[in-house]
């Protein structure tokens, strides 16, 4: 029993509020150099009270380790620790604990109080060290990636490979959708992301003093970090009634110094119990009554509901919605009418205004997108300067990174890329290169190839072709899908954490059959990141429709498009052709690595994905090849499987997604917008919206059938005659929104009709060829797109001022003109 | 509780709708050949003639091919080309869809001379066909809402013509074509009728609030509306009309048939319960499943072939009930207990239940209205909501222009931008309630939204035009 003096009991009285549940220990210099503390009665009481961890039920030896995870509370904050808890082998197996994050902040004689917060497991300083009066403090966010340097060290004694895989298992995608509660702390031992863009910025705004509430919207889907943003906010505020921890809740209110404290919406898709209707804009008007900060985390959904149920009686509420929604406010709506909204500040990302009535500003307001700008491109710069007498928000637009221009780009200036990258440096080190069986281990494998910081790259841009291949962006959620798939497959939703080893040795391809061995090598191989980020290792068919991450990656899964040639960086001279080579001939003898690396260039990036687990399985591959027994139904199966593996690994290595090409151009048409990146390109497109009658000659005309169902233009000499007008005097151009990419038709300076330009109307455009259009698999989906866009022609207004009727006669275009109406 | 709807039989082609349509407007009278035999008028075919009609071409061919090449360019239309290919090239710019095994094509219905180049008899090869164009107008009256004014006179007739002369006024091409179609070719002097509302569905206004019905009359007077027809190419607001007519005509039986089916449940169940609680109750009547699930479970054809039989049966059974009691005058819930009361009444309900008595018509009228047509080819249809899988399977697998009409006009402007949640809302209208994510796929499959992960029913809704 720990003896307090009365500063310290004042302390820990204060900390409790008449907590009987908690338990002391004191750290020992021995104990802080030993990195062991002894789990003394009192601490394995209280860990099995809470039902954390019960020590008599532990097994002696390192490998029944149990590693609990809490937050150390301080004066400067909070943050995250894991818990060592072991009975050594050694001995009567005295139980042990070790934290150790606590050398950043302890010294000898520390008194440390465990115990729960908001049912979390929690550490607290009760004392200072004896003798020393230096105040202790947490580590500030300045020292924050050092701690993370010095936790690996540390970890690297204490915790083993499969315990940090292990812990893998809860970021990977599935789990709860519910928004995190403002109490809760992020999940401890893994890194951040960075705030995405306007986070930062909004955050500064809204701490800055005021003398008039202000409304901060964060907008986005689930996963995009609202709530932690949200979280961060209030933190360390005050909650006035508190609501409980086992639920998720809509809104929590927050006493402040000044005003009349925040209002915080947590999860606006909870209905509210004040408001039944239109919840969000009567809570809007409720805060602007009561002169209250308004934090909103409201998806898009929301904001349009809201915004079609118009009433006059919280009419503000739904013009700031309305606002939010799309900055525009509804002309249904009473404009006579104040309060009013005004915008001086608008981007992609970030909205800023205000609210005024009267001609005075009674609110602030600033509205964040959180998911406006990919999490794998470069976050565009934004920030909140305070002047003597007037604030502003100033930022950069969002800019989209050619595949050419992210090879430089360093990761850490990339949200996902610094997760990835800070994930496989913790990883890293846990490595046991000399463990048994570790050349036979994919998860190893897979973490030094991706600890090659261009290979991480070259992962992240794949990632970023799918974001474009299927017009869709990466949540933090799915980020860390992805990074999960990278390093342990699909582990996390096939096996529990703690039977991912057993998996692995059940699997080690060490019998005394090639062939068998081979098969369990592919079972092995199929947790390699590239096999497992496009679902082909042991996928369930239903996870390619519905997994969060395959659905976006199997988009482009580099086996879809294998483009013949030789990869010399760029992928317009193709890449399989040394792959191809590698599987061609009888395959008895030589390895098909081998093969490749022969052909491939001495800087190819390829040879440093290569690990002892892709030899170990080549070997195998050869054997199984070899064997005596090996059937053709199974040699057939084997040279298709691996083909497929080195084709995946080669590719994504090199940063190469299926349909890279198509990819590469609509960055460029990106970047280029308003303009095209070149003619080719340009005449690519007008073949495909106006494809010329006569396919050999560019200039030839575009003819559409009047009265058809689908406008198809007419096309060669010997077109049956029907009813066209000529198209000729089309111009286009691009324009773009954020992520999104229009095509504009002018014809004779009027802007005739508008298209999203997608990935897959880039895909088919490119698939135009000398005036002959092309057929892509997606043309079925494009052609609807394309027709109305065509039709656009024909319609009343542009037929009113056409004189440019056809028929096709014999090859030959007859004009025919209308008289004006007698009438 | 008997719907007021006709008996409806398939329609062969989709054309047809509009043709009816068009009749009602111009002419009740039949056309009759000089022995009195009616004439059946198909626009390209064979001609021919049955004990009971003479099949009469009205496509023109050889000198009349001429004289309407001749009469479209004195009406307007100048050019050097020879009047012969003048009207070769305006006949087959005007065709209509070809099924795979049809034995004639009909004119699309582009203007009202075009639409009357085939009539009812022609379309159906039937002396006496259904009479289309009234249960359209006795759907779109069961679709009338209590607060809407008594006195107005919007018909699907009424508004169709309005849409046709203000398409005509500003398409000088189409207008040039239907007077010469009128000239030259029309077999009938046609005159227009005041376009009279249904008088079958009196009585019954608000008593669907949700239904087909409601979904047909707020769609049509939208699509009709001088925005959209100045939106739309003629072609296209005929492709449209089609299918908004196709749709309506097919799930207005369906929702007939369950609440039938929903209705005979009741009584064998409980004396008591109110109409607002039978159409709680009713089954969706038109099971759309996931498109993740097996061809099995997203099959419609057993379900609705059934529930159609079924409906017949027991609506004749209903239907001979309140004839023989004449009880038809009661309010509903007295009916409903006086029905639960009569135990051969419940044995016949029950019988007809479990009934598979084979009756075509019903069901064939639904199929045909939304299957699919031909798939491919230059008269491809692409604007079905069902297709066949093999000879057995039925599923709910919408064309790409289906979607296209069915969300753009849950929009009353033209370039406008709606949302998921309310073209979600105009399908549970019509019946069909696709999962969020398969009907974002079709919209995003037809290029008129973007799925995005927080929108949920908010996602952006484009209209096409």
């Amino acid at each position: 029993m720990i003896e307090l003096t009365a500063s310290e009991q004042s302390h820990l009285d204060g900390l409790l509020n008449g907590d009987q549940n908690y338990a002391l220990f004191r750290v020992t210099k021995t104990g802080l150099s030993k990195s062991i503390f002894d789990a003394t009665k009192e601490i394995r009481k209280f860990l099995r009270d809470n039902q954390l961890h019960d020590f008599d039920a532990q097994l002696q030896g390192q490998v029944h380790k149990k590693i609990v995870a809490g937050e150390f509370k301080t004066e400067n904050g909070n943050f995250p620790f894991f818990m060592h808890l072991n009975r050594p082998q050694s001995g009567n197996g005295d139980p042990r604990f070790w934290i150790p994050e606590i050398k950043e902040i302890a010294k000898p004689g520390n008194i440390f109080c465990l115990h729960l917060f908001e049912k979390r497991l929690t550490i607290s300083i009760i004392s200072a060290s004896v003798g020393d009066s230096t105040e202790v403090m947490a580590p500030s966010k300045a020292t924050n990636t050092k701690l993370e340097i010095m936790d690996i060290a540390n970890r690297q004694d204490q915790q083993d490979l499969w315990s940090m895989l292990g812990n893998l298992w809860e970021r990977a995608t599935g789990g709860s959708d519910v928004a995190a509660r403002p109490g809760d702390g992020g999940s401890p031992g893994w890194p951040s992301g960075p705030a995405t863009a306007g986070v930062d910025s909004a955050t500064k705004w809204f701490k800055a003093e005021s003398e008039i509430p202000k409304f901060l919207f964060l907008v986005g889907g689930p996963g995009g970090g609202k709530s932690f943003t949200a979280a961060k906010l209030v933190e360390g505020l005050k909650e006035i009634e508190p609501q409980g921890q086992d639920l998720a809740y809509r809104a929590h209110r927050y006493e402040t110094t000044s005003g009349d404290g925040i209002y915080l919406v947590n999860d606006a898709t909870i209905g509210s119990e004040i408001f039944e209707e239109n919840p969000l804009s009567q809570e809007i008007v409720d805060c602007l009554k009561r002169n209250s900060h308004l934090i909103a985390c409201v998806n898009r959904g929301i904001l349009v509901e809201e915004s079609n149920l118009l009433s006059e009686r919280y009419q503000i509420g739904q013009q700031l919605i309305q606002w939010v929604a799309n900055g525009n406010v509804d002309s249904d709506l009473d404009s006579s009418l104040t309060p009013q909204v005004t915008t001086t500040f608008p981007s992609d990302y970030l909205k800023a205004g205000f609210v005024i009535e009267g001609g005075k500003p009674v609110a602030e307001i600033t509205a964040v997108y959180v998911d406006s700008c990919s999490l794998l491109e470069k976050v565009p710069y934004s920030e909140f300067s305070i002047q003597e007498d007037s604030s502003s928000f100033e930022g950069k637009p969002y800019v989209i990174q050619t595949f050419g221009d992210r090879k430089t780009t360093p990761m850490d200036s990339i949200p996902a890329g610094v997760i990835l990258k800070e994930t496989l440096e913790l990883l890293a080190e846990a490595i046991d290169s000399d463990s048994p069986n570790a050349q036979y281990n994919p998860f190893v494998a897979n973490i030094k190839s991706l600890s090659n910081s261009q290979i991480s790259t070259n992962l992240l841009s794949v990632a970023r072709a799918a974001e474009i291949g299927s017009s869709t962006k990466f949540t933090y959620r799915e980020i860390w899908g992805l990074i999960c798939r990278s390093i342990v497959g699909n582990a996390p939703n096939v096996y529990n954490s703690d039977q991912i080893e057993k998996v692995i040795i059940s699997h080690l391809p060490i019998t005394e059959d090639a062939i068998d061995n081979f098969h369990n090598f592919q079972v092995l191989a199929g947790f390699r990141y590239s096999q497992s980020i496009f679902g082909g290792g042991s996928e369930k068919s239903n996870n390619l429709l519905f997994d969060p991450v395959l659905r976006l990656m199997k988009v482009v899964d580099p086996v879809l498009d294998s483009q013949p040639g030789l990869f010399t960086g760029d992928v317009e001279h193709g890449w399989a052709t040394p792959i191809v080579d590698a599987f061609s001939g009888p395959l008895t003898e030589g390895s098909p690595l081998e093969s490749v690396l022969q052909q491939i260039s001495q800087k190819d990036i390829f040879r440093n994905v290569i690990t002892p687990f892709d030899w170990a399985l080549d070997k195998s591959f050869v054997e199984a090849m070899q064997s005596e027994k090996i059937k053709d139904s199974q040699r057939s199966s084997a040279i298709y499987w691996y083909s497929m593996y080195i084709s995946r690994l080669y590719a994504t290595s090199n940063g190469i997604s299926a349909f890279a090409i198509e990819v590469s151009n609509w960055l460029n048409l990106w970047k280029m917008s308003p303009h095209f990146p070149s003619e080719t390109v340009e005449k690519q497109f007008t073949t495909l919206i106006r494809p010329p009658r006569i396919p050999d000659e560019l200039n030839s005309s575009s003819l559409l059938p009047v009265f058809d169902s689908r406008t198809e233009p007419l096309r060669g000499d010997n077109a049956r005659l029907k009813l066209a007008i000529r198209v000729n005097d089309v111009r286009f151009r691009t324009s773009r929104s954020g992520d999104s990419l229009f095509l504009h038709l002018i014809d004779h300076n009027l802007e005739v009709s508008k298209v999203l330009l997608d990935f897959a109307l880039v895909r088919e455009a490119l698939s135009c060829v000398e005036g002959y259009p092309g057929v892509t698999e997606l043309s079925k989906n494009v052609s609807p797109r394309l027709e109305r866009v065509r039709a656009a022609n024909l319609v009343p207004k542009m037929l009113s001022q056409t004189n440019e009727y056809r028929v096709v006669v014999d090859g030959k275009e007859e004009t025919f003109s209308l008289e004006r109406s007698s009438n | 509780m008997i719907l007021p709807l006709p008996r409806p039989q398939y329609v062969a082609v989709p054309e047809g709708f509009i043709t009816a349509i068009a009749w009602r407007a111009f002419t009740a009278g039949e056309v009759k050949n000089e022995s009195g035999k009616k004439v059946a008028l198909r626009f390209r075919g064979t001609e021919a003639v049955t004990k009971t009609l003479e099949y009469r071409i009205t496509e023109p061919k050889g000198e009349l091919l001429t004289s309407f090449g001749e009469t479209v360019q004195s009406d307007g239309i100048n050019t050097l080309l020879p009047p012969d290919q003048l009207g070769e090239s305006i006949v087959n710019s005007v065709l209509g869809v070809k099924s795979d095994k049809g034995k004639f094509q009909p004119a699309s219905p582009l203007s009202p001379a075009w639409a009357m180049m085939q009539n009812m008899s022609g379309i159906q090869g039937s002396e006496n066909p259904p009479d289309l164009a009234e249960i359209l107008e006795t759907i779109f009256e069961l679709g009338l809402n209590q607060e809407e004014s008594a006195d107005n006179h919007q018909s699907v007739t009424s508004l169709w013509l309005e849409a046709v002369s203000a398409r005509l006024d500003s398409d000088r091409l189409l207008q040039i074509l239907d007077l010469a179609a009128d000239q030259s070719i029309s077999e009938i002097q046609r005159a227009p009728l005041d376009p009279q509302r249904s008088s079958k569905a009196i009585g019954w206004e608000g008593l669907f609030p949700s239904s087909p019905f409601v979904w047909f009359r707020e769609t049509w007077k939208t699509l009709t509306s001088a925005e959209w027809v100045e939106a739309l190419p003629a072609r296209v607001w005929v492709d449209w009309a089609t299918t908004v007519l196709r749709q309506a005509y097919a799930m207005a039986y369906l929702f007939e048939v369950t609440w039938y089916d929903a209705l005979a449940r009741s009584i064998l169940k409980s004396p008591e319960n109110t109409w607002e609680e039978l159409l709680f109750e009713m089954d969706d009547w038109f099971p759309w499943k996931p498109s993740n699930s097996g061809i099995e479970i997203r099959d419609v054809s057993s379900n609705l072939k059934w529930k159609s039989l079924r409906g017949v049966e027991i609506r004749e059974i209903l239907d001979d009930w309140l004839k023989a009691t004449s009880n038809g005058d009661e309010d509903f819930e007295t009916v409903h207990r006086m029905m639960h009361g009569d135990s051969a009444l419940r044995n016949k309900l029950a019988v007809a239940l479990g009934s598979r008595r084979e009756n075509k018509n019903l069901w064939e009228a639904i199929r045909y209205s939304l299957i699919t047509r031909e798939t491919q080819g230059p008269y491809a249809d692409h604007f079905g909501l069902l297709r066949s899988r093999g000879s057995r399977f039925l599923i709910a697998d919408p064309g790409t222009e289906w979607i296209t009409v069915i969300s753009s006009l849950t929009s009353s402007k033209p370039g406008s931008t709606t949302n998921v949640g309310k073209v979600t809302e105009h399908l549970k209208m019509l019946g069909a309630c696709p999962e969020p994510q398969d009907l974002i796929q079709l919209l995003e499959l037809a290029g008129l939204a973007r799925g995005s992960a927080d929108a949920d029913q908010g996602v952006a809704v484009e209209t096409a035009y």
